[in-house]
């Protein structure tokens, strides 16, 4: 079996649409989410929102064409800046791209969510429409009406449709989606297929639109904090609602030194699995522990008989949503699993909200990022810190950490009770 | 309506949809084939509908569209003085 590693990595989110900007971002623990507008006029009871400013997103240096993006809402322009940015640092070749051994494997928690909602008010209403030549007309429902591109635009697997068209791979092109879970999902769908010799190189993560119709489901739900993402904290309210995207390149690590290029990490091991408790939303204890456990000895009988006795991650990417269900019981699994000494936990979910299908992989990146520069991202916001954390407050540091990091855990969870583990060591 | 004013408002709307550089398109004469040689996708032909109707105010039949033999700036432009006239 291969060993795999991450050579390039691409975000767009609230706090940087390229990678220097983002871990900038991180380092000095600022917040990306504010006040959305749309989210006013709609009456929502969460306003605050962490979304990318796609203005400032320059699809042209990437090379991607005005008619690149006939067939893609944001979720899809997202992915496409992003996987352009881990394509260029991942250092691979047209030739590479253009063959059976190079896959797309990038998924999302909706799809193209504002071109699904127009599709459906242009289906359903008799409407008045405002011309290119300034003048009123109605229009009258009829299929013609939606276009040529609400299907590729909107299909569930838009992402990597788009991404692999763009490129014009020849492997692998497929959407995966497990809610909050999707974007460390690929990731590791995709880790698997390398390693199992499937694949020699995958373009793979995770994206999420930022159309109002995915707050709005949370914001009906409740789970919407209407102050602030306050992981970790006693005064946590729910989590700030998200959108961007995270894509990775993993290829063969042997291919990746054979080339001369530099990788960034090595995944060591990666788990997905669901809690079984018949519960779509609420934590579980024994799942966690699984997941973590897991991530852990992938390909092993136990992680201990992997990492030896005692072993630990210098960093543990929580999942940390800020929901008051959420953030304590998930620190209590780690603990569980790692001890109360010897690593840092950090929930970067703080910094800039929760973007759900993209979540994972914008985080893991985080993560990778961590290692390479050798630092912690600070948990802001976190104090009040939840009482029942106290027991472990020194694993949370509240400013920023510098050292010589080698490992990172990374776990997400999602509703239908998914959960996805990646355990990554610096090279 | 004059046909170049309809020539001029065709080229406006493809303009969106090349595959080509822009001025392939400023250079292109009534037999230029839009698809094969302004690289306009067919999966668009549906939006450069939508965008025609919209911009002379006319509607065109399914079996209008369909009849397209080949897409060239003259069909196209035939089609909508038909609609106009």
């Amino acid at each position: 079996m291969a060993d795999v590693a991450i050579v390039g990595m691409g975000v767009v989110n609230s706090l940087g649409n390229d990678l220097n900007t983002f871990s900038e971002s991180l380092q000095q623990g600022k917040i990306g989410y504010k006040t959305i507008p749309l989210h006013e006029q709609l009456n929502f009871r969460s306003k605050i929102a962490s979304y990318p400013d796609e203005s400032k997103i320059d699809y042209q240096s990437y090379g991607i064409k005005m008619q690149d993006l006939l067939s893609c809402d944001d979720v899809a322009r997202f992915t496409l800046a992003a996987a352009s940015q881990a394509v260029r640092q991942a250092g691979i070749s047209e030739e590479m791209l253009r063959s059976p051994d190079c896959g797309v494997l990038i998924g999302s928690g909706l799809g193209g969510g504002n071109e699904f909602a127009d599709l459906t008010f242009l289906l359903t209403n008799r409407q008045p429409v405002f011309t290119k030549e300034k003048k009123w007309k109605v229009v009258n429902p009829r299929p013609r009406n939606v276009g040529s591109h609400k299907v590729d635009s909107t299909m569930a697997s838009t992402c990597s449709a788009n991404t692999s068209v763009f490129f014009k791979t020849q492997g692998m092109g497929e959407s995966l989606s497990s809610a909050c879970s999707t974007g460390l999902g690929n990731i590791g769908y995709a880790y698997r297929m390398i390693k199992h010799g499937y694949q020699k190189r995958v373009i793979c993560g995770g994206s999420e639109t930022s159309c109002w119709n995915v707050a709005a489901g949370f914001d009906a739900m409740m789970v919407l904090s209407p102050t602030g993402s306050l992981s970790l904290s006693g005064e946590r309210s729910g989590f700030v609602a998200g959108a961007g995207a995270g894509i990775v390149v993993l290829e063969e690590l042997q291919s990746v030194l054979d080339r001369g290029a530099k990788p960034l990490a090595v995944i060591k091991g990666f788990y997905s699995g669901c809690c079984g408790s018949g519960n779509m939303t609420a934590p579980s204890r024994e799942g966690q522990i699984r997941c973590v456990e897991g991530a852990l000895a992938d390909g092993h009988p136990n992680w201990e008989s992997k990492f030896g006795k005692g072993w630990k991650p210098d960093i543990v990417k929580l999942h940390g949503t800020a929901t008051p269900t959420g953030d304590a019981i998930e620190v209590k699994s780690v603990v569980e699993c790692f001890g109360k000494e010897g690593y840092h936990l950090t929930a970067p979910k703080a910094l800039f909200g929760h973007l759900l299908g993209a979540a994972g992989s914008v985080e893991l990146i985080c993560a990778v990022d961590m290692l390479q520069k050798g630092y912690v991202v600070p948990n802001i916001n976190c104090d009040p810190l939840d009482p029942e954390l106290e027991f472990v407050t020194h694993l949370i540091p509240r400013k920023i950490v510098k050292g010589d990091f080698k490992t990172a855990l990374c776990i997400s969870f999602g509703f239908g009770s998914t959960n996805a583990g990646m355990i990554i060591e610096k090279v | 309506m004059e046909r170049s004013e309809v020539i001029k408002g065709l080229k406006e709307i493809l303009a969106p949809y090349l595959g080509v550089e822009k001025d392939k398109l400023e250079a292109a004469v009534e037999t230029t084939d839009i698809n094969n040689e302004l690289g306009v996708k067919s999966t668009d032909t549906v939006n450069i509908v939508l965008d025609l109707e919209n911009k002379w105010d006319i509607a065109f039949e399914d079996e209008e569209i369909d009849g397209l033999n080949e897409v060239t700036i003259k069909s196209v432009t035939d089609l909508v003085m038909s609609k106009k006239s």
